[in-house]
């Protein structure tokens, strides 16, 4: 986006040459000249003072519906033609007072647009405000990586993003004896001859001689180097267009950004405004607000101007394959509506429907994390109702393997550990949790619970939410807990993340420090302590906890704030409190509140993302304008049926995954063969570590034998709890429950079981769905090749192979258990042949066995969730 | 041609690596975007650039080096700039080296040293010293698909006869696994996971432990193969007789993607396993002791050893990183090359003894070989240290001007590229960025650095970006 002069040039030529030469060409082929009518953005163009400017924005509809940018096509005529000079990018600035009509010409129509420009000559003072901090920031000066970065560069420090106008009068004018700018001659101060690059910089040439912005830098220091006296006077700003839809050919759109001041004026702010794309793998967008695609999707543009931010959601549709055809999809409920929809605008036609054995083995997968049985199979497959998709969904839901793989689910995002919370602490917060899955409590009630918790960590689960933030072996920062608890909260429960905002307003969101540290004001009463005798010094403190509410607790101080912070909700005014409440109580009762979509959203948006290996927005925990959802009305249709339901999650997860939409085939075609966002098939994706190694146990029929250190204060740990056979990875309370000891320091740390950690299980310190590695990896190969787990549970005396054997079964009914237990179907007849021949050829049939389900274990259908 | 439905992915529909450069190439003389015409011409003539070095090893030194108290002294900067050692003559009259580095001197004659690298993509941002990619990341610690390529990556992916010996390896560990970070850089990006390096493992550790970050300990440890042993009962033979079965099975998801993240996964794993001469490339036991010794048995040490072995074998692209250990296994090295706090302490204690220990080793052995008439060592950083020493006597983070150093093939021996000022702070003279830093490692591999790939959205990408050879400092 920042680009020196060279290149800014280099892009300006292309964007001249390149980009209208193939609409020359497109033009001829695809009848771009027979628009039905023009519409002009503003429809009169006012020119106020002696900078005044306005971008114009031209736009053709045709007759299809389809709209285009032709802002760069059209030629512009004033007239009179001494008032207006207007350039090819369609931005109109004023020469002298007066007014006329501006005829727009393109594509074989035309249209007449009034203009008026007044004030030209008056004596109008360059604004610190409004002109010279956006120039900063527009042109690079305060961005992070440049003067904004903590302690500036090169000596020279502004703030982050020009959040601090004050501050940077300070620094422009005072710093550094004041030498880096000059009231007498503006042109030779540093502020201009830098980012001009006509003296040495680092930063290069920001911009050219003559340009805009070099003016206002330069007319604002020979007037004197002047604040404003009106201040923070800015009302709101907003894009245009806010929304559009781009067809091919059309795959550019120019943007016009206004600033509405609380006097009432509303000015033409583009051109002070900066631009940042979601995606530049979908589109760039210039210094001028041109947004250019070269791929097919959506992207949001966000325009910044004086701290204020506003996005534009645009999308790019390619012409479609020559041989596409919409195949009409069967609709089986409303959130099929929404996906078919978007498919359809896209051209992306959905795969067919899967086959009965792939649905069952996926939804007990997604539901239970567990392989159907082959009675299961059986039983399924033979039956003939009608809606047995639907009741198989029912009983898998009631079943207890469903509520411990959810409970699961969240336990690895709501961090619990050993190492934060003892085993004691994980395992009574589990049984809490699962409990609640089980009766399908209101997530609503859940979340409040947890928040609102007060009491030992033992008896009392849920107040383990506040026991998992660790505390920092020497404390720097003596709000690390409410900094923590602000930061999960926001992350968990309304899908964003706000750690940026702890040291500066979000770069690229509305959140602000001050709704950071508002909602960290919510957690001031939280009094954390210990029970029991502390372990020796130098040690990691392990013991349970209390937690308790103190309502006297003092106000939020944050270091270098001025004033103690009072707790407010995120993006909302101030807050009146009852003094002597439990603030935790408001904050819940806000947060669950059926008004409150950001709670829904996030709640849906993770039980969307644990069924199909991808949110409506993904990552699924970082939601905000410039991170689109890749389908705002699927979005909307779940957050409906969580809420309408009181924030249950099985009719959520039930409407889910009785959907067209997870039943269609992960097999891709022609079309959808590249759509990895648009659910236009099921997602292949590795099964999670617990799951795979349940399945693996499952197939072999060799349970895995877990063991866990018992909690200890002193010393080392002696005491071993033995899991009952056949415990489940699933049902772990714990993901670090492997001791390791370092006898020599006494030094006692905790590690997932290797297989686990191998295939990416995560180590539950973070409250992000990220922690867990999910790509496929020759590691992970590795693993599954040689890896002692998956050995030892081949060669195992009882496992399953042993059992067939011993009932001298026939070859190819083995073969057959074999496939139905690891993939839930019948071989191939070609491939059974073979396998079975290589099992006659060989001296030990039991080996050849070995060997044989060896390769099942290591196909990538049954490795992978299809 | 190449069409893309939002799709990040390239080159998993079944397309050659050849194939995909002419797509790119074809593309782009029907109309693209944002690349000078001028470049247009040279695109595909990989088979005539020839190859100056057959390997490279970086010598990757984290956290960023404070080349100044290396390879660009300063010994007449003001108090609070300069260091506190001094510069030492080496065999070439105008290259001297820190007074700490008696083993470099011996190789000045056979090395060049870039005294102006700069980017500004920020700090710890190992993206453009990696890939050449000179832009900030939202975070370091996030991968992402749509970034460019590291140049291991994109030696495998232009790899035409893909044998038994991986193309591109990266050492000891996951870069960042110490510090639970996975930090971005050595990755395939818009090629494709499956160009991802491959890394080894280990459990380094330090004779006793680290009392606190900026007092690190020396690493010992050695790189392993991950899943390096066969389980008992399985031989070689059993193995490959099971790969065989796995060619024959019906596999519902293959017809997926042709050869994809899984098979890709999955035949590279098997082929480490089934190949002794990978095995013994990657096992420095069996190494004379006076040899062992000459690399020196840290972390480092070993795998720069290690590192000799793999290009011996014909690895293209080896990557020998001096990575931090603090998360875990244990506190060991809080610090790496990131001396905030006790810069003078660090670098004599620990970091340039055993630095200069290995690079003489390396260069030494190399020689001994003849192998270092074939194999490039370059010495690099994520970014360099500022000039101004901080109220700790450390120096932070500095991205402006730093030196980068080139030996071996390839290398135009006894030159100086480029000049900074009088504190090391700013380019005085012919900067260079790191995409030119890479552009020079592909030309003297015989890699086109004009030759284009597809990006993410399928627009075509010179390999070196905009970055230059510096045709000066090559032989």
């Amino acid at each position: 986006m920042r680009h020196s002069l060279y290149v800014q040039l280099v892009m300006v030529l292309f964007a001249l040459a390149g980009p209208q030469q193939n609409r020359a060409v497109a033009e001829e082929t695809a009848s771009l000249a027979a628009p039905v009518r023009l519409e002009v953005v503003p429809p009169a163009v006012r020119l106020v003072g002696p900078r005044g400017a306005q971008q114009v924005l031209v736009s053709a509809h045709y007759a299809d519906g389809t709209i285009r940018d032709l802002t760069r096509d059209a030629l512009y005529q004033a007239s009179p033609t001494s008032l207006v000079a207007v350039n090819p990018m369609g931005r109109v600035v004023g020469k002298q007072d007066g007014a006329g009509q501006l005829r727009i010409q393109v594509a074989g129509l035309e249209t007449m647009v009034p203009f008026s420009v007044t004030d030209m000559g008056e004596d109008l003072p360059v604004s610190f405000r409004r002109e010279v901090m956006p120039v900063l920031s527009a042109a690079g000066c305060s961005d992070i990586r440049c003067h904004g970065a903590p302690s500036g560069k090169d000596g020279f420090l502004l703030s982050l993003w020009g959040f601090e106008p004050e501050f940077d009068f300070r620094q422009l004018t005072r710093d550094a004896f004041g030498r880096r700018t000059n009231t007498l001659d503006p042109e030779n101060s540093l502020i201009v001859l830098k980012p001009l690059a006509l003296i040495p910089h680092i930063g290069g040439r920001r911009f050219h001689e003559g340009s805009v912005w070099a003016r206002i830098l330069t007319q604002w220091q020979a007037e004197g180097m002047r604040d404003d006296p009106q201040r923070g006077d800015l009302e709101s700003i907003r894009v245009t267009p806010a929304q559009r839809v781009l067809h091919a050919p059309a795959d550019s759109q120019q943007l016009a950004v206004y600033a509405t001041f609380q006097d009432g004026t509303t000015v033409d702010v583009t051109q002070l405004s900066q631009f940042t794309s979601s995606d530049l793998g979908v589109a760039g967008v210039e210094g001028a607000g041109l947004v250019e695609f070269h791929a097919q999707g959506e992207v949001a543009i966000l325009c910044r101007y004086q701290g204020a931010m506003v996005s534009a959601r645009l999308m790019h549709i390619a012409a479609p394959h020559a041989e596409f055809q919409w195949n009409s999809p069967e609709e089986l409920n409303p959130l099929d509506d929404h996906v078919f929809a978007k498919l359809k605008m896209l051209n992306i036609p959905p795969s067919p429907p899967s086959s009965d054995a792939s649905f069952l083995r996926r939804v007990t997968l997604d539901l239970c994390g567990r392989l159907p049985t082959s009675a299961d199979l059986e039983t399924f497959l033979t039956d003939q109702v009608p809606d047995k998709r639907a009741r198989v969904v029912d009983r898998l839901l009631q079943r207890p393997e469903f509520a411990e793989y959810w409970t699961k689910k969240w336990m690895d995002v709501l961090r619990v550990s050993r190492d934060s919370i003892q085993l004691a602490g994980a395992q009574a917060y589990q049984k809490w949790l699962r409990a609640k899955i089980a009766e399908d409590v209101s997530f609503a009630e859940i979340v409040t619970s947890l928040l609102t918790a007060e009491g030992e960590s033992y008896g009392n689960p849920e107040v383990n939410f506040y026991c998992v933030p660790p505390t920092p072996k020497t404390v720097t920062d003596p709000l690390y807990l409410q900094k923590d608890l602000a930061e999960s909260t926001a992350q968990l429960f309304l899908g964003v993340r706000l750690q940026c905002a702890q040291c500066h307003n979000h770069p690229f969101e509305r959140w602000t420090q001050d709704d950071y540290l508002s909602l960290a004001a919510f957690f001031t009463q939280v009094k954390r302590t210990r029970l029991g005798k502390a372990g020796p010094s130098g040690r990691p403190d392990r013991r349970q906890m209390a937690i308790a509410v103190d309502l006297k607790a003092a106000e939020l101080a944050p270091a270098g704030w001025k004033s103690p912070v009072r707790p407010h909700f995120p993006g909302e005014k101030a807050l009146e409190m009852v003094e002597g409440t439990d603030r935790r109580q408001a904050l819940a009762d806000w947060l669950v509140a059926p008004g409150n979509r950001f709670f829904a959203k996030a709640v849906a948006n993770r039980v969307w993302y644990h069924l199909h290996g991808r949110g409506v927005v993904e990552p699924v925990d970082d939601m905000r304008d410039t991170n689109p959802s890749v389908n705002d009305r699927l979005l909307d249709g779940l957050i409906n049926e969580l809420v309408r339901h009181n924030f249950q999650l099985r009719p959520l997860i039930r409407a889910i995954v009785l959907s067209e939409t997870y039943q269609l085939a992960s097999n891709p075609n022609t079309f959808n063969r590249r759509d990895n966002r648009y659910f236009s098939h099921m997602t292949a994706r590795p099964l999670p570590a617990e799951v795979l190694l349940d399945a693996i146990c499952d197939v072999t029929g060799v349970p895995e034998s877990f063991a866990i250190m018992k909690d200890y204060t002193i010393g080392i740990p002696t005491e071993r709890l033995e899991l009952p056979l056949g415990t489940r990875a699933v049902q772990l309370p714990v993901n670090d429950i492997v001791t390791l000891i370092n006898t020599s320091g006494k030094y006692v740390r905790y590690e997932a079981h290797p297989f686990l950690r191998v295939f990416g299980q995560p180590n539950r310190t973070q409250t992000c769905e990220c922690d867990r590695e999910q790509t496929f990896s020759r590691k992970k190969a590795l693993e599954l090749i040689v890896g002692p787990l998956v050995a030892d549970k081949l060669t195992a005396k009882n496992n399953i192979l042993s059992e067939l054997l011993a009932q001298e079964m026939e070859p190819a009914e083995i073969l057959q258990t074999l496939y139905r237990r690891a993939l839930s179907r019948e071989p191939a007849a070609e491939t059974a042949e073979s396998l079975l021949s290589y099992v006659a050829s060989s001296d030990s049939p039991r080996s050849a066995w070995e060997d044989i389900l060896w390769t099942l274990l290591n196909s990538q259908e049954f490795i992978y969730q299809h | 041609m190449i069409t893309t439905l939002g799709s990040r992915r390239k080159f998993c529909d079944g397309l050659t690596r050849r194939e995909s450069l002419q797509a790119g190439a074809i593309s782009m003389l029907g109309g693209m975007f944002g690349l000078p015409r001028n470049q247009t011409a040279v695109a595909n003539t990989a088979a005539t650039h020839p190859a100056k070095a057959r390997s490279v090893i970086v010598l990757y030194l984290l956290g960023g080096a404070p080349t100044q108290d290396m390879f660009d002294m300063k010994p007449d900067a003001p108090s609070g700039v300069g260091g506190e050692f001094r510069p030492i003559a080496s065999n070439v009259p105008g290259m001297d080296v820190c007074e700490l580095m008696p083993r470099s001197t011996q190789w000045m004659h056979q090395s060049a040293v870039v005294r102006t690298v700069n980017h500004k993509g920020g700090c710890h941002n190992p993206m453009p010293s990696l890939t050449g990619y000179p832009e900030p990341l939202p975070s370091i610690g996030v991968v992402q698909d749509s970034l460019p390529p590291s140049m291991g990556s994109v030696c495998d992916f232009l790899r035409e006869d893909r044998g038994e010996i991986p193309t591109y390896v990266h050492m000891p560990c996951m870069l960042g696994w110490g510090q639970h970070i996975r930090r971005a850089g050595p990755y395939g990006g818009y090629l494709g996971r499956q160009y991802d390096p491959l890394f080894t493992e280990c459990l380094p550790t330090s004779t006793k432990p680290s009392p606190s970050e900026y007092y690190p300990q020396v690493v010992h440890g050695t790189p392993h193969l991950p899943a390096a042993n066969l389980p008992p009962g399985l031989t070689l033979d059993r193995l490959n007789r099971r790969r065989r079965l796995t060619q024959q099975f019906d596999d519902g998801l293959r017809q997926l993607e042709a050869r994809g993240e899984f098979d890709r996964a999955q035949e590279g794993a098997l082929t480490l396993l089934t190949s002794q001469r990978v095995r013994d490339a990657f096992n420095v036991d069996n190494v004379a002791p006076e040899v062992r010794d000459s690399y020196g048995r840290t972390l480092f040490g070993n795998s720069a050893l290690m590192a000799r072995q793999l290009v011996e074998q014909g690895v293209q692209f080896v990557n020998v990183t001096w990575d931090i250990f603090w998360t875990r296994p244990a506190k060991l090295d809080g610090a790496g090359w990131d001396t905030h706090s006790r810069n003078f302490g660090i670098l004599k204690e620990t970091l340039l003894p055993n630095y200069d220990h290995t690079f003489g080793g390396l260069m030494g052995d190399l020689s001994a070989r003849g192998l270092l008439d074939d194999t490039l060592v370059v010495v690099m950083s994520d970014m360099g240290r500022t000039p101004k020493i901080n109220k700790n006597a450390g120096r932070d983070h500095w991205t402006f001007c730093y030196s980068v150093l080139f030996a071996g093939a390839g290398v135009r021996g006894g030159t100086v590229f480029g000049s900074s000022d009088a504190q090391a702070a700013y380019v005085k003279d012919k900067p260079v960025s790191p995409a030119d830093v890479c552009a020079t490692i592909y030309s003297i591999l015989g890699i086109d650095p004009d030759q284009r790939v597809s990006d993410s959205a399928g627009q075509p990408v010179r390999l070196a970006l905009d970055g230059q050879v510096i045709e000066e400092i090559v032989s």
